[in-house]
C-alpha cells in the first residue's frame, strides 16, 4: 500500500553542520526586496548567487572534501542559471546550492502553490559538462531532462522560458 | 560467526560526509538532507552503502578507513521503512546485501557493512524508468528525515572505544 509522505520538515542544516558550515549563506523565504519594476524578489536570490561566487573564488577550502572538488565551469553554469531565473522571477526561489556528490553542483528551487502542492525543481551541473533538471510535484518525478550548461541568451529567452518556469 | 541477513526492524546508519554541506540554504523550505546524500554514485554500482547498527558502534559507524579525517555524520532509517518507501515508487522489494568494508576486514564477521541492490548506479544509468525510481525513493526517505535522525560531532575513533555495541 502506498505511504503517505509528511509534510517537509523545517530544513536544520545549520544545526547539523555547525561544524562545517561556517561559511554558508542562508536566508528566510518571507522576506523579500522590491526590485526596480516593483515586483517582490526574495533575498535567496542573491544570497545563493554570491554562495556559489565565494565557492568559486575558495574552491581550495574544499580541499578536505569528500566529494569530487566542483570545477569552476560548473559553478560558472549555476551562476549563469540562477542569474537568468532571478530575471524571470519564477515562482520557484532557491532554497539549497551544494556541490554534487557526483562532482558538480546542485541547486534546488521549491514553492508550494496555493493548492498545497510542493513543487521541488532540482538541476545538477556536473564537472563533465552536462546538466540536468528534475521537477518533482508532492515528491513524485514529473519530468527529467538534460538542460544546457548554460541558459539561453536574452534573443532565445522568451522562446526557451517554458523549460526554466 | 556468519554474518546474518538484515531483518526489517533493523536500524541502519547512511554515511553522510563534509562534502555535502550546502553552500547556499533556506532554512524554512527543504529537507534535513538533500536527495543527492540517497542517490547511488559511480562508487555504488552494486547498491547504495549501510552501517548496520547492531554490529557497529556509532563512533565506528561515523569512520572511514579509507579517508579517516572526514567527519561523517549518521543518518539513521529502519530497514522496514526504507522498504516501504521502495514498494511505494514501484519497487517490488530492497535486498540487503552483506558486503565487508574496510573495518569489516580489520574485524571480521559479523560483517557492519551492507548494500541496498535495488538502490546502484547500474539501474541509475541504464535507464530512465530505474533512475526516476530511484529518484523518488532518494526524496522520499530524506523527506522523513528529522533532525533526531542525524547525529554528528564524532571524533576520530580511538582504539578503546567499544567497535560493537
Amino acid at each position: 500500500m502506498p505511504i503517505e509522505l509528511e509534510p517537509r520538515r523545517m530544513y536544520l542544516h545549520r544545526a547539523i553542520t555547525s561544524t562545517h558550515d561556517s561559511s554558508s549563506f542562508t536566508a528566510t523565504s518571507t522576506n523579500t526586496i522590491a526590485s526596480e519594476s516593483g515586483q517582490e524578489i526574495s533575498p535567496a536570490w542573491d544570497a545563493s548567487i554570491e554562495a556559489l561566487w565565494k565557492c568559486r573564488d575558495n574552491c581550495g577550502q574544499l580541499n578536505e572534501s569528500d566529494y569530487p572538488r566542483p570545477s569552476k565551469s560548473a559553478i560558472q553554469a549555476a551562476i549563469a542559471w540562477l542569474v537568468f531565473l532571478k530575471r524571470q522571477n519564477t515562482q520557484l526561489i532557491p532554497s539549497f546550492v551544494a556541490p554534487s556528490p557526483e562532482g558538480g553542483i546542485i541547486v534546488d528551487r521549491c514553492y508550494t502553490s496555493p493548492g498545497g502542492h510542493d513543487h521541488v525543481s532540482e538541476m545538477i551541473f556536473l564537472n563533465d559538462g552536462s546538466a540536468e533538471k528534475t521537477e518533482y510535484i508532492d515528491g513524485k518525478i514529473k519530468s527529467m531532462q538534460p538542460i544546457p550548461m548554460l541558459p539561453p541568451t536574452n534573443m532565445h529567452r522568451e522562446q526557451t522560458a517554458s523549460i526554466n518556469c | 560467526m556468519p554474518t546474518p541477513a538484515v531483518t526489517s526492524t533493523e536500524l541502519l546508519y547512511r554515511q553522510v560526509g563534509p562534502g555535502g554541506n550546502p553552500l547556499f540554504f533556506d532554512e524554512s523550505r527543504a529537507s534535513v538532507l538533500h536527495q543527492s546524500l540517497f542517490t547511488p554514485t559511480d562508487n555504488d554500482s552494486d547498491g547504495l552503502s549501510l552501517i548496520r547498527s547492531i554490529y557497529r558502534s556509532e563512533v565506528w559507524a561515523a569512520h572511514r578507513i579509507e579517508n579517516p579525517s572526514a567527519q561523517f555524520r549518521l543518518a539513521r532509517s529502519i530497514a522496514d521503512d526504507l522498504i516501504r518507501i521502495a514498494t511505494s515508487v514501484g519497487f517490488s522489494a530492497l535486498n540487503f546485501d552483506i558486503s565487508p568494508d574496510g573495518l569489516d576486514n580489520l574485524h571480521g564477521e559479523p560483517f557492519a557493512h551492507c548494500t541496498i541492490r535495488e538502490i546502484n548506479r547500474t539501474d541509475y544509468n541504464a535507464s530512465h524508468t530505474q533512475k526516476k525510481r530511484i529518484k523518488e525513493w532518494a526524496f522520499a526517505v530524506v523527506s522523513r528525515l528529522t533532525k533526531s535522525d542525524i547525529s554528528a560531532h564524532y571524533s576520530i575513533p580511538m582504539t578503546s572505544d567499544a567497535y560493537r555495541p
